[in-house]
């Protein structure tokens, strides 16, 4: 080998070593940066998946399908009061007075039987002291079948709601929640923003005003078409039988230590003249009257149907629409649970559904839109 | 697999890679049977029954290759020849058109035949087309029969699979049975990476986000104002260059660090002088392989004017069928043929018009045809072009502009409520810097790789790959205060 050869090897090998060293070089930029970006997500874990919150943080409380599942996960709770967005309202602090429990909220703005029920089951996971748990039983959801979901499941961030760390990957490399969430939370602590309590969250009491002009907003008589089925078929009446035992039902079965209180979201007046103008008010008093019927007769299940409270239902001023009610009526039904108002069993349910029935069909709708110089729309 | 998921880059890749260089040490033929299970896991990953379609597409093709090779009777060849044709275009037409042709059977003889609804298996439009080729060569002696793994890896390689570019077996092979070329560059590594994050960059970080515009754009096409969809039909072109393009990038990316070269697909195509030379410039292997075994074989420019421009038509027909079974497709590529046979006839007074001037009316073209080529169907395609010279300004909509407030930019922005204003300037600033990389740019390939790796090039690199990473997943907005 010539003095010239050794030379060229020489120089390839150097050039190897410098090769090697910048992609060992790329290779450590590479997971540094992989470490940090996702380390901070994952010690600042704003959907609370490994851990609780840490103390001193400000945390963001916000997003509910994000949030819900390591609310449950990971906080310290005995309590769970869940539901559809009629349960947004609720304060978990007054549950705690009234009951002596410590409870987390958990609702699903739009959410199903279906949705409720999962959310339930994963709490069961990880928390065994599970005493109580505050549920709506909403009756628009009563014709949903036992698989309904409103959204497309995937749109879902599923990743958290499972065991597999493969996956966790959409959550600690995702620019969306580092930036918006992990960042967010790091820079609401520095400018000392407002805390969001349990109390808060998801409660959109301040974002709406209530009323008859409010309701009105969403709810035009002139809009409704009327459908004309006022009766139950008797594979609906089955489809209400499977969502309920499956969705509702089974899970309080599952957990005897834990006392259920169900209720029957109370709906305002102009919910019934919907229904009324829909032609549908029978069917859908039937519905009630079949899911009280399924509900009753647990041991561990309170039932409360607050369709008898007239007044706070035929008052306008407690709703936004003819659905959603102020956070007034939810301390209203913490209350009631607490004393027992509305509460039915097997023997009080059928009476109930029968002066309810007789009640709502014989209101005079059409003075709602007399009173307050609001005309009939 | 997608190129762009979190799999692909954090445990595909740095397996494959492994595996292949470490299985390399004991033998060749076991790192081509590894490199063709990663390569079918790649195909298989979101539908395995795929599977069965492609390996016997490589069986056949490959037995053709060898029949072909072996016999000396010309006839018989030719026969086997044919046959291998027949059954490939008879699997395209099967998946891909099927549907497509059973549409013009019904629209002709009003009658009401079911549709198959075929899902397209991913890639079938290459893998074909490159076993059509190498049929083809093996058939003109131009190449010999390969072994069967070695074909089966050619085929399946993960990296041109399921976008191209379409690789021949002459540029695939001599580097892929190079037992040099089977040990670790790191240098090629690192080049290999550059490339890909970049090309990772251009499909995540701007086809994407243009992209979701685009969409919107055409959503929303029948109350738009001619504004709106003149800035729709922009963000289509630019999605449109940065999504293809940036996926050829990473294919060659990939196959730098196997030490395998993949030829470039995209030279700077918005840059194009005409539509001649827009075609030179974009989806470059494809246009070679139409040129090969489609136009030269029907006498390409050597019977005379008019025949040759017959055969362009013929070509272009062909490659708007081959991007989509739709009769836009067909209507797009037939635009493109009698301009390029235009362009050709008046050659010399095209050759006049001034850089720049030619430069944008090839942009604008190549635009506006794009519509054909994104509308679903020519009613949308119509609309779009009456709504352009339908007049009306104003601002770009919100659902337009909110495109464009992406995470990073909402970072910079915390705490301040972003404006009809501060959205357009968004927008604007985006665009400019889309249409900038376009318009002056250096490609890709020649960017990066006349750039020696540094430090600083492996840091940006990561940054890139991080940035995507990162940019994969989105939190979704759920409809909340409803039931």
């Amino acid at each position: 080998m010539t003095e010239q050869d050794t030379q060229i090897n020489q120089d390839k090998l150097n050039h190897n070593v410098a090769s090697i060293k910048l992609f060992l070089l790329f290779l450590l930029f590479f997971l540094l940066l992989l470490l940090i970006g996702g380390g901070l997500t994952v010690w600042v874990d704003p959907y609370f998946h490994y851990h609780k919150p840490i103390e001193g943080l400000n945390y963001n409380l916000h997003d509910e399908r994000y949030q819900n599942y390591g609310i449950l996960k990971s906080f310290d709770y005995n309590a769970i009061i869940t539901g559809t967005s009629m349960t947004e309202n609720f304060k978990p602090s007054e549950l705690d007075a009234l009951f002596g429990v410590k409870a987390v909220k958990v609702p699903f703005s739009g959410g199903s039987h279906l949705e409720i029920h999962e959310l339930l089951d994963y709490g069961y996971k990880y928390n065994d002291d599970i005493r109580m748990v505050v549920r709506s039983v909403d009756l628009l959801r009563a014709f949903d079948t036992k698989d309904h979901r409103d959204y497309d499941l995937a749109t879902y961030p599923t990743y958290l709601y499972d065991e597999n760390p493969f996956n966790d990957v959409k959550y600690v490399f995702n620019k969306d929640i580092f930036f918006q969430e992990t960042i967010g939370v790091l820079r609401r602590t520095r400018g000392n923003s407002p805390v969001t309590t349990l109390d808060d969250y998801a409660n959109w009491e301040s974002y709406y005003s209530f009323g008859p002009a409010s309701i009105q907003e969403y709810y035009s008589r002139n809009k409704v078409e009327p459908t004309g089925n006022n009766a139950i078929l008797e594979e609906e009446y089955q489809t209400i039988f499977e969502n309920i035992t499956e969705n509702v039902v089974q899970v309080a079965e599952e957990h005897p230590e834990t006392e259920f209180y169900l209720y029957i979201a109370p709906y305002s007046i102009y919910y019934f003249d919907y229904e009324d103008q829909m032609g549908q008010l029978d069917r859908y008093m039937l519905a009630e009257r079949y899911i009280l019927s399924l509900l009753v007769g647990h041991p561990n299940i309170h039932v409360f149907d607050f369709f008898g409270q007239y007044d706070v239902i035929c008052d306008a001023d407690n709703y936004r629409d003819p659905a959603h009610h102020s956070e007034r009526v939810n301390s209203m039904i913490l209350q009631w649970m607490a004393e027992g108002v509305g509460e039915l069993d097997t023997d009080t349910y059928e009476d109930f559904c029968n002066e309810i029935w007789e009640y709502y069909h014989s209101y005079d709708y059409d003075s709602l839109y007399e009173a307050d110089g609001y005309t009939i729309k | 697999m997608l190129f762009n998921s979190y799999i692909f880059i954090l445990l595909f890749i740095p397996l494959c890679l492994l595996g292949y260089f470490t299985l390399n040490k004991i033998g060749m033929l076991w790192a081509n049977l590894f490199l063709l299970g990663m390569s079918l896991w790649f195909y298989g990953y979101f539908n395995p029954s795929y599977l069965l379609i492609i390996l016997s597409s490589i069986a056949v093709n490959y037995l053709a290759g060898v029949l072909i090779g072996q016999w000396k009777d010309t006839g018989r060849k030719k026969t086997v020849l044919i046959l291998a044709i027949c059954i490939n275009l008879g699997l395209l037409f099967y998946y891909k058109y099927m549907d497509f042709f059973l549409s013009g059977v019904n629209a002709l003889f009003r009658t009401d035949i079911g549709y198959l609804n075929i899902v397209l298996p991913l890639g079938i439009s290459f893998f074909t087309f490159q076993q059509i080729s190498y049929v083809v060569d093996v058939y003109r002696g131009e190449t010999t029969a390969c072994a069967l793994i070695p074909y089966a890896c050619y085929v399946s390689f993960f990296p041109q699979l399921v976008a191209g570019p379409i690789v021949s077996h002459q540029e695939f092979l001599p580097d892929f049975l190079d037992p040099e070329k089977r040990k670790p560059d790191y240098d090629n590594l690192l080049t290999g990476v550059r490339i890909f994050s970049m090309g990772l960059a251009k499909k995540v970080l701007i086809a994407d986000v243009f992209g979701k515009a685009a969409d919107l754009g055409y959503d929303n096409a029948a109350w738009s104002n001619s504004f709106t969809i003149l800035f729709t039909v922009l963000a289509y072109a630019i999605q449109l260059y940065f999504d293809f393009s940036g996926y050829s990038d990473m294919a060659i990316g990939l196959g730098r660090m196997f030490n395998i070269e993949i030829p470039v697909n995209f030279r700077s195509p918005y840059q194009a002088v005409s539509i001649t030379d827009f075609w030179d410039r974009w989806h470059i292997t494809l246009t070679r392989f139409f040129t090969r075994y489609v136009y030269i074989p029907l006498g390409g420019s050597r019977k005379g004017k008019a025949r040759t421009y017959v055969n362009i038509l013929i070509v272009f027909l062909l490659s708007g069928l081959w991007h989509g079974a739709s009769l836009t497709f067909v209507f797009w590529g037939l635009c493109h043929g009698i301009l390029l046979v235009l362009n050709r006839m008046f050659q010399k007074v095209w050759d006049k018009v001034p850089g720049l001037a030619a430069r944008a009316v090839t942009f604008v073209t190549i635009s506006l045809l794009w519509i054909f080529f994104r509308s679903p169907d020519f009613n949308t395609a119509f609309l779009m072009f009456s709504k352009i010279f339908r007049g009306g300004g104003g601002w770009l909509p919100g659902y337009i502009t909110e495109c464009f407030a992406i995470p990073e930019i909402a970072f910079l922005f915390y705490g301040r409520s972003m404006d009809v204003l501060v959205g357009q300037v968004l927008t604007a600033g985006f665009t400019i810097l889309a249409l900038g990389i376009l318009f002056f740019a250096k490609n890709n390939e020649e960017y990066t790789i006349k750039r020696k790796n540094t430090a600083a090039n492996a840091f940006a690199a990561a940054f890139l790959l991080i940035w995507c990473i990162f940019s994969f997943e989105k939190v979704s907005a759920f409809l909340y205060f409803n039931f």
